[in-house]
């Protein structure tokens, strides 16, 4: 049975890789279309807004590394964070990254200068932008509660390995302007659609990428996605129908 | 010596730099006696060289007594009575000749021919009176008009008698751009048409654009000076090939809407010579082929320019290339020599395309190769070609323009901007729910009473917990998996007693482990508080406490294969049981895993990394209520990987009952950790759900009655 | 097309740890374990590093003199104290187990107790703030699953725990397992972006 599983595993993973890489290297023109998704709209009136009025975003990471389970969920925040840099490198007031771990933090620092250096604007760069606020869960989410106040936030976005300590952030944040949130746990996704004014549900935290058009693998990735996804309602649809048949 | 600092990069240079060291971008702006834009400081007074014509110029509008101005980064705007000084030169002197042609040679024409306004008799026009607030960069670098009525050069002497003689000129010549519509709508007024010359052909043969409202847009004060209608443009030869169908009828049109004004002979002669061999392929109307002005050197010549167009003390610019067909060379100025654009470093090497040969016969810039024609290629979508050009992008700007289009062509956003939300000033609505829950939760300790029923039914999971423990061998140690934040020890260490104190009870070894920071001293909290009970379970001969496992899966995955090569990798640590140590060297040596987790991920980790590498190691889940849904999943699987589970508080409680209920008073006979929070847990409860009925029927009433009173309003 | 070391570094590294899980042989195994052993060393250098960071916020905090750094001089006090506590004495040593015991679970215990509050109060204003029906299912579904795992004072409701149940274990689970199906989709994804070298979130 493992190695049934194995090997469905690893065919799901030939196909997904077939699909990003044929999408990738497509010659399109124009930006595939998605649905519409309030969220990213959201994060890109609140970032206009920030640089504007020279207040500050902040990014919450969360508190997973990238060796566990939730790793994905922090790389998808940092390259969220590599597009939020970005636009916001020119603001009096830059966005700041937190984590509850230091890898991910180092990778935070890494991402923002780097975002820095491509805006020309390196001599403003400050290492503490990606900052840690504390070990683990509650300790990473007590220290960036105070994040807003102290560092006159007006747009929160929480987008990493957060669990139920997320709501706390969210709450902080809204005290100061909105929030847009968005983890892989299921007990984090639940505090946040209770307090962020843009939660993001399920899965559609991979999709920010493609959203935010950091690059076109990620438009490639998430098209891969939802064939792969669709294949695999048919195939539990399928086997259910075919097992309360008995044929199975 | 004070440094320069780069208007583009902003890095400090020498004073006396004309470029800059990192960018390349001119500090000195090229005209004479202009000030660096990024000096430090403005210079001194006596510092620089000054053109004569420029100190006579400061000296009549300068407030300070025979002072220079000084000129710095932000020059003094020209005074009003310097303005109107000239602006009453040229009233008085229009009034004493004929009306001069809208837009034709007037008093201050320049170098190109293209028309001043002249003095207004009415309003101000807006750039005298914004001039006067603040003058543009260029300021420095526009030359003042003449002093006075004496000063009149030869030239404009000479241009005068020939208008008298002519009578009223014609209209100016059109613009080198395509010939607008003649419709009115974003034309510029008629003040404005001077018959300048292109800077490549000259003064084009086709008249230039005037709206077809006639003067509608003409400033009152510069009516005075308008010509009166010139004389009927007289048609091109026939020889002439004929214009694409859509400009001519332009033509035409433009033609006729100059009918009325007088055209000079040198204009129509150079619209006859326009009129041999025009390209009109891709063109838009503008012929290709160089069109003679009048003679330049006429202007250019020595004595006929004012002394404040001739003098200037830039620096003398390269020497004019001289074509091999001997043509004769204008005498520029040196100040426009010096704007003569130069080859960069992108000009193209090798032999020379056509555009190289192309070597420019009129206007300012005779005699130079590679003068682009004036053509305008209508092709959709492509970008204008990159020239070489003393123009500096910065890679700063070419980032931020990328930014911005990077921007632009995002979709269209369709979120409606909402008001930054308002700081809470007092949180009262946090502070009564707290109240509301501490007190729930205290009622029971306060009163001493105990009205919570106990959970009757014991699930299934629960039991088959129970009965795998009952099982162990007590030659194999279990291994203890603390997998929690002590935020959450609360609601598990309450099961995780009951089920560590029914397996001292049985007598099974215990190894412990964690992959938290902090579970390693949970752990140790929750054996010294088990073996309590339990004295004959010492450290090191049948409880091992292993410690913090590293990285998570990584290390459960490295575990899975060596326990202890994981852990330590060297020695035991004295007084150990060598029997226990042993089995510590390999996964499948455990009698059991008893997980405890508040996180599903946690539990996954370790059915992925370590249950499949050992699948026959039964393993046992105690979790908290709030990750039962994603951890049920593996205990109910048609290939389960977990074989029991105790979940939350109620399944503590049930485990502690296990056969120890009392079946009159439904209390447990044997109480436990879970036994004494069952009744705050109950209270507390219950107090949140009283408050979400009763807050979210207020939050409905309220957003109904807000409703109400906007549907009223409106 | 120029391709950077890392990328090679990182590429192949991921496909030696695939081929490790599917291939048999000994080669990969003892590569993959290797490989294992060194990640557990890089994690815990890892969680240095956050210590490291967290200690320099505060260290500027403090020299800046910035709002809250009061907090802050506590915070670096009360780090190099524990710390000293556990390397002098070790983790599993009571001085250890009592500063877990004593100062850190209670703390963490409250901010579990305060996240309640703050759950419950934005579950009473989500009917407030936004009106659609997945809110209302939302804010039944929780009201009908509390009531549920209330015990209830004198009385029993065996219907109340059975409809509890039943949310818990058939539609709450199946909409859990979609989630994790997407989401592993997902991470499956990130994870072949990073490996077939589109994604570099180690450099740039």
């Amino acid at each position: 049975m493992d190695a049934l599983i194995g090997w469905v595993a690893l065919a799901v993973a030939v196909l997904m890789a077939a699909l990003i890489l044929a999408f990738s290297l497509a010659r399109r023109a124009t930006w595939p279309t998605f649905r519409h998704m309030p969220p990213f709209d959201a994060l890109a009136v609140d970032l206009g807004r920030s640089v504007e009025a020279g207040t500050r975003l902040h990014v919450a990471l969360g508190s997973g590394s990238l060796t566990s389970n939730d790793s994905a969920a922090s790389l998808i925040g940092l390259s969220t964070l590599s597009h939020i840099a970005t636009a916001g490198s020119v603001s009096d007031k830059p966005p700041l990254a937190t984590s509850g771990d230091g890898a991910v933090a180092l990778l935070a620092q890494d991402v923002l200068r780097v975002a820095f250096r491509q805006q020309r604007a390196e001599d403003r760069y400050d290492p503490l932008l990606g900052r840690v606020t504390g070990v683990g869960a509650q300790g990473y989410a007590a220290g960036a509660m105070h994040t807003a106040p102290d560092e006159d936030v007006t747009a929160t976005i929480v987008l990493g390995a957060v669990g139920p300590e997320a709501a706390l952030i969210a709450e902080s944040g809204a005290r100061r302007g909105t929030v847009i949130g968005g983890t892989l746990d299921v007990q984090g996704q639940t505090a946040l659609y209770v307090t962020a004014d843009h939660p993001l549900i399920g899965e559609e935290l991979f999709a920010s990428g493609a959203y935010l058009h950091v690059n076109r693998a990620h438009a490639a990735s998430l098209q891969a996605q939802d064939i792969l996804r669709w294949l695999v309602i048919a195939a539990i649809v399928g086997l259910a129908v075919v097992r309360s048949l008995g044929l199975l | 010596m004070a440094d320069v600092r780069c208007p583009m990069c902003g890095k400090p240079n020498a004073e006396e730099a004309e470029t800059c060291l990192y960018c390349q971008a001119r500090l000195k702006p090229v005209g004479p006696g202009a000030e660096p834009l990024g000096a430090a400081e403005p210079s001194a007074a006596g510092g620089e060289t000054v053109p004569d014509w420029l100190s006579r110029l400061r000296d009549q509008g300068s407030p300070t007594p025979g002072g220079t101005r000084e000129l710095s980064g932000e020059a003094e705007a020209p005074s009003d009575q310097e303005a109107s000084d000239w602006l009453s030169r040229i009233r008085t002197r229009a009034d004493d000749e004929s009306p001069a042609p809208s837009g034709s040679t007037s008093p201050a024409e320049d170098v190109f021919g293209r028309g001043k306004p002249a003095e207004p008799s009415g309003p101000v026009p807006a750039f005298a009176s914004s001039a006067e607030e603040k003058p543009p960069a260029s300021a420095a670098t526009t030359p003042a008009e003449p002093a006075s009525e004496e000063d009149e050069p030869e030239w404009l002497k000479r241009l005068r008698a020939r208008r008298a003689v002519e009578g009223t000129p014609g209209a100016a010549p059109g613009p080198s751009f395509p010939a607008p519509q003649a419709t009115g709508e974003g034309l510029p007024p008629d003040w404005m048409h001077a018959p300048h010359e292109d800077l490549a052909t000259g003064p084009t043969a086709a008249p230039g654009p005037q709206p077809a409202g006639g003067e509608g847009i003409v400033p009152s004060w510069l009516s005075d000076v308008q010509p009166p209608a010139p004389a009927p443009v007289e048609p091109a030869p026939p020889s002439a090939p004929a214009a694409p169908a859509a400009f001519a009828s332009e033509d035409d049109e433009l033609r006729g809407a100059y009918s009325e004004k007088e055209i000079p002979d040198w204009l129509v002669s150079a619209r006859e010579e326009a009129a041999a061999p025009v390209d009109v392929a891709g063109l838009a109307g503008v012929p290709a082929a160089p069109i003679e002005t009048p003679p330049l050197e006429e202007l250019l010549a020595p004595g006929v320019l004012p002394e404040w167009l001739t003098a200037g003390s830039s620096p003398t610019p390269p020497p004019i290339e001289v074509p091999g067909e001997g043509l004769e060379q204008a005498v520029l100025p040196p100040w426009l020599r010096a704007m003569r654009p130069v080859e960069g470093p992108l000009a193209p090497k090798g032999e020379p395309g056509e555009a190289e040969e192309r070597v420019e016969s009129a206007g300012p810039l005779a005699g130079l190769r590679g003068v682009l024609p004036p053509k305008f290629e209508a092709e959709v979508g492509r970008h204008p070609p990159v020239l070489p050009s003393l123009l500096d992008i910065q890679p700063a700007h070419a980032a931020h323009a990328e930014l911005l289009q990077r921007i632009v062509s995002t979709p269209e956003s369709r979120a409606v901007p909402r008001a930054r939300r308002r700081p809470q000033a007092r949180p009262w609505g946090g502070l009564a729910v707290l109240v509301i829950l501490v007190a729930a939760m205290m009622v029971p300790g306060a009163t001493g009473t105990s009205v919570f029923a106990r959970p009757s039914v014991i699930a299934v999971e629960t039991l088959q917990t129970a009965n795998l423990i009952n099982s162990l061998p007590r030659d194999r140690p279990l291994l203890l998996a603390v997998d929690y934040d002590a935020a959450a020890s609360a609601e598990l260490e309450a099961a995780a007693l009951a089920v560590l104190d029914h397996v001292m009870t049985v007598g099974a070894p215990i190894a412990s482990v964690s992959t938290r920071p902090v579970g390693a001293a949970l752990a140790e909290r929750l054996m010294t508080r088990t073996r309590a009970a339990h004295p004959q379970y010492q450290s090191g001969i049948n409880y091992l406490p292993l410690g913090y496992l590293p990285a998570g899966p990584i290390g459960l995955r490295a575990f899975a294969a060596n326990p202890w090569q994981a852990i330590f990798g060297q020695s035991a640590p004295e007084g150990w049981d060598a029997g226990m140590v042993a089995a510590l060297h390999a996964s499948s040596n455990f009698s059991a895993i008893l997980v405890v987790v508040s996180d599903p991920a946690a539990l996954q980790s370790w059915i992925e990394q370590v249950h499949t590498a050992v699948p026959s190691v039964p393993l046992v889940a105690i979790v908290s209520a709030a990750a039962e849904p994603l951890t049920r999943p593996y205990y109910e699987s048609a290939f389960p990987s977990v074989q029991g589970m105790v979940v939350g508080l109620a399944g503590a409680e049930a485990y502690e009952c296990l056969n120890a209920l009392d079946p009159a008073s439904g209390r447990c006979g044997r109480l436990g950790v879970a036994d004494s929070m069952w009744d705050s847990f109950g209270m507390a409860v219950l107090a949140a759900v009283l408050i979400l009925l009763v807050g979210g029927l207020a939050s409905v009433i309220r957003r109904g009655l807000i409703s109400m009173r906007r549907t009223s309003h409106e | 097309m120029r391709i950077k070391a890392s990328v090679i570094v990182a590429i192949l590294t991921g496909a030696i740890m695939l081929l490790g899980y599917f291939l048999p042989g000994a080669f990969f195994a003892s590569v993959r374990d290797v490989m294992l052993r060194s990640g557990m060393i890089i994690g815990t250098v890892a969680l240095l590093l956050g210590v490291g960071n967290l200690l320099q916020v505060h260290l500027r905090k403090i020299r800046e003199q910035r709002p809250g750094h009061l907090y802050s001089i506590f915070m670096v006090i009360s780090l190099f104290s524990v710390f000293a506590v556990v390397v002098l004495f070790g983790p599993a040593h009571p001085y250890s187990v009592w500063v877990v015991s004593e100062i850190q679970r209670p703390l963490e215990i409250g901010l579990m107790g305060l996240l309640a509050v703050v759950l419950l109060l934005a579950g009473v204003r989500l009917l407030f703030r936004r009106q659609a029906l997945g809110t209302l299912v939302f804010f039944l579904t929780a009201f009908l699953v509390l009531l549920g795992t209330a015990p209830l004072p004198f009385i029993s409701l065996p219907f109340l725990e059975g409809l509890r149940n039943w949310i818990v274990q058939v539609p709450t689970v199946a909409g859990a397992r979609g989630i994790i199906l997407g989401v592993a989709l997902g991470a499956t994804a990130t994870g072949l972006r990073v490996l077939l070298g589109f994604d570099q979130p180690y450099e740039r």
